[in-house]
């Protein structure tokens, strides 16, 4: 076993390991609210102009699936160096978070839906935000309901 | 699914953070699986059930294997 695993074990299966991980998700919270009412008070931004649109659909199609690609190889390490407990909740949370960033992604792309909840655009700060948030929110309520 | 892990822990008078150092998990993941929180993964059901010495199914015991044994004894 490479020595960085093994640091990183001691880490995420130490006596500290969950208040380690509970102080990641304490600060995604608070970061992700604080994104989400920062950018809903600042102005209107402009729509960036796409120069190169077919530039920028070839990036974006191949792109993801590569960046997929190589986030799913980096998770093996995640799987190997996290505690399994640790990892259900975190990877529980998570499909809450694309679940919950979806809804709202629906909400606000469509025009009577936004009209109907007063919701405004989303901008990639708010993806964010939203995802840290729900993210963080749904760690903690698994954790408290546990993963049944 | 219910357990014995709780008993077992007892018998051999182990705190729960000495049974997270044996089973090489923190005291967080015994915890939640002693309430009924969390079922472990089947890498962690086998260290626990090789742990006690015992088989799986007499540690753990879900809803469907009270129905097969019922439906043999039926």
């Amino acid at each position: 076993m490479a020595a960085k695993e093994k640091t990183v074990k001691k880490i995420f299966y130490g006596r500290n390991s969950a208040n380690i991980i509970n102080g990641i998700m304490i600060m995604l919270f608070v970061v992700g609210l604080i994104m989400l009412v920062d950018n809903s008070f600042d102005e209107i931004k402009p729509i960036a102009t796409i120069t190169n649109p077919e530039f920028s659909a070839i990036a974006l199609g191949l792109g993801v699936p590569i960046l997929s690609f190589v986030v799913v190889i980096l998770s093996r390490f995640d799987r190997r160096c996290t505690e399994d407990y640790t990892f259900q909740l975190m990877a529980n949370a998570a499909l809450v978070a694309v679940t919950t960033l979806l809804f709202f992604n629906i909400i606000t792309t469509l025009d009577f839906l936004r009209d109907l909840t007063g919701l405004r655009e989303l901008y990639g700060d708010d993806l964010v935000g939203i995802t840290m948030l729900s993210w963080a929110t749904a760690y903690f309520i698994f954790q408290r309901r546990g993963l049944q | 699914m219910k357990n014995r892990l709780k008993v077992l822990r007892a018998e051999r008078d182990w705190s729960q953070a000495e049974l997270a150092g044996r089973l090489d998990v923190s005291r967080q993941a015994v915890n939640a699986i002693e309430t009924g929180k969390y079922d472990p993964s089947l890498p962690l059901a086998f260290k626990i059930a090789r742990l006690f010495g015992q088989a799986i199914e007499e540690i753990f015991d879900d809803q469907y294997s009270e129905q097969a044994g019922g439906h043999a004894n039926g």
